[in-house]
């Protein structure tokens, strides 16, 4: 399917080169669309602290279609359901190919420090985060501390 | 290579909703586009597309790999999964593709370098000052508080009881100086004169006009003569400061070309790319902060716009793919009406003569025009 796109070698290639902070993208050098992600969990979120694994993955029609994203460590937040999956406009509708994986990443980060229960992907954290955010937040926590135990590469 | 990793193909869940691929399509043969005749002129890239449905994608049949689900279907992966419903735009909806026309503007004034400057020995008397290209010989015309003059091109009436400014006169070259030579006395006008009122559009606190002189025969064929802009006007309005001082801003400007009127729009992004947008290699290899180069394939220079927005943020390539699965614009989401591509030519030269860089296009002018 020919050759890795422009595009993509000079995304891999700033995001190698000029990483951001507490992100770390990576390719799989047997798949080059193909991204080995790790995210730091953002400072006074319930997920700080924690070191979270993500899949990233560049369709062929990217960058006019959106990259697919997925949580590979486990995590207790309302966007986030039981498989990883992401509920984020900027995936979705939203996606414009003017956005790049690091904007992805980024936004990513910060939905973490700004969980939106009002538009759950999972119901059962939704709900316990609209009824007891207090122990929402905990639960989201102790989550952190069981799963998200890796360390930044 | 191994390409298409488990990530990639999802495998279809069985209970997904099967059709939903088709969602946004209109009914088979049911684009109103489609029967429209192309508009005649050379400025449409492609007139393929006004050629019925199958146009695009068949007739450039190299392009098949590269958009595989024209028909409204999504790809396999995705079928039956409501997990990214990007999907190709209905027919209809496409953006037209544009050329520019290009308008000779021979007489520019740069809106940037407006400035009043304050007499020393009499503060209440401004100085005018600003600088400007010409590429004809020129008359420059400054009114106060000055009414454009309805039905008629590019005139406007000094106040009442106020005499007709005194024209200068000025030979052909970039980066003229405007110093000194239109004195607005602030005493003689009431404030609210000095200010701009949308009561009263067509009344402005400082109008100035630059006209081109073109010699009535000689050098340029007639028709050159006529397409030539013959005049730019700059409508600007004050404002008194805290501390007494005035300041000026813009409002608009405007050129004439034979009997039409044009609003001259600045366009975001032009910049970086007429500095560079020669050099693909270069740019290439060398840019940082990614200023220049198209924001799709981050590969190729930026050189067509997209309106009504006005953002320079793409190549022709990616605009005519990107054309054909959204009508929103990379940047702002806006919805897109056309794509207007612009060829900076000659962009080794560190300045174009046409000086800042501008589109005409008649949408705001076109109530001018109108009259």
């Amino acid at each position: 399917m020919g050759e890795l796109p422009r595009r993509i070698q000079k995304e891999t290639q700033r995001l190698l080169s000029e990483p951001v902070a507490g992100i770390s993208a990576s390719p799989y050098q047997d798949n080059l669309r193909y991204f080995n992600v790790v995210l730091a969990g953002p400072a006074t979120s319930p997920f700080e602290g924690g070191i979270f694994r993500l899949e990233l993955f560049l369709p062929e029609e990217y960058p006019m279609a959106p990259p697919k994203v997925r949580f590979l460590t486990k995590i207790y937040h309302p966007n986030i359901d039981k498989l990883g999956r992401i509920c984020l406009d900027i995936l979705k509708d939203k996606w414009s190919p003017a956005l790049q994986v690091r904007t992805v990443l980024l936004s990513i980060q910060a939905l973490l420090s700004a969980p939106n229960p009002e538009d759950p992907l999972d119901a059962g954290v939704a709900d316990h985060w609209k009824s007891n955010e207090a122990a929402a937040i905990e639960e989201a926590k102790r989550w952190t501390q069981q799963y998200a135990t890796g360390s930044l590469p | 290579m191994g390409n298409n990793p488990g990530a990639a193909r999802r495998r279809p869940h069985g209970a997904g909703a099967p059709g939903q691929g088709g969602s946004g399509r209109p009914a088979d043969g049911g684009y109103p586009g489609a029967a429209a005749p192309p508009p005649a002129g050379p400025h449409y890239v492609h007139p393929n597309m006004y050629g019925g449905q199958r146009a695009m994608p068949q007739a450039a049949g190299g392009m098949q790999g590269m958009f595989p689900y024209m028909d409204g279907s999504r790809p396999p992966e995705l079928r039956g999964e409501n997990l990214y419903p990007w999907r190709p735009m209905p027919r209809q909806m496409m953006p037209q593709m544009q050329k520019t026309y290009t308008i000779k503007n021979d007489v520019n004034l740069k809106k940037a370098s407006l400035k009043l400057v304050p007499d020393q020995s009499n503060p209440s008397r401004l100085f005018v000052d600003f600088d400007f290209d010409t590429s004809t010989e020129c008359r420059v015309t400054v009114y106060f508080a000055a009414t454009e003059i309805e039905g008629q091109h590019a005139k406007y009436a000094p106040r009442e009881g106020d005499a007709e400014p005194e024209p200068r006169d000025f030979g052909k070259a970039l980066a003229q100086q405007f110093r000194g030579q239109a004195v607005l006395d602030t005493s003689l006008f009431a404030e609210e004169e000095l200010k701009y009122d949308p009561q009263t559009p067509r009344r402005y606190p400082i109008v100035i006009r630059l006209e081109s002189i073109v010699a009535p025969a000689g050098a340029g064929s007639s028709s050159d003569a006529k397409s030539a802009v013959q005049s730019q006007s700059t409508f600007a309005t004050l404002h008194k400061e805290d501390g007494g001082s005035w300041s000026c801003r813009v409002l608009k400007q405007t050129i004439q070309v034979g009997t039409r009127s044009f609003e001259l729009q600045e366009i975001y992004g032009i910049d970086q790319s007429a500095n560079g947008g020669n050099e693909t290699a270069k740019a290439d290899d060398l840019d940082e902060d990614g200023g220049r180069e198209c924001v799709i394939c981050m590969t190729d220079p930026r050189d067509t716009t997209v309106l009504p927005c006005r953002h320079m943020c793409m190549c022709n390539k990616c605009a005519k793919v990107l054309r054909l699965q959204t009508n929103k614009c990379p940047i702002c989401r806006c919805p897109v009406d056309s794509l207007l591509q612009i060829k900076v030519k000659g962009s080794d030269k560190p300045e174009a003569p046409a000086g800042p860089p501008a589109a005409a296009y008649p949408g705001t002018a076109a109530a001018s025009e109108a009259k």
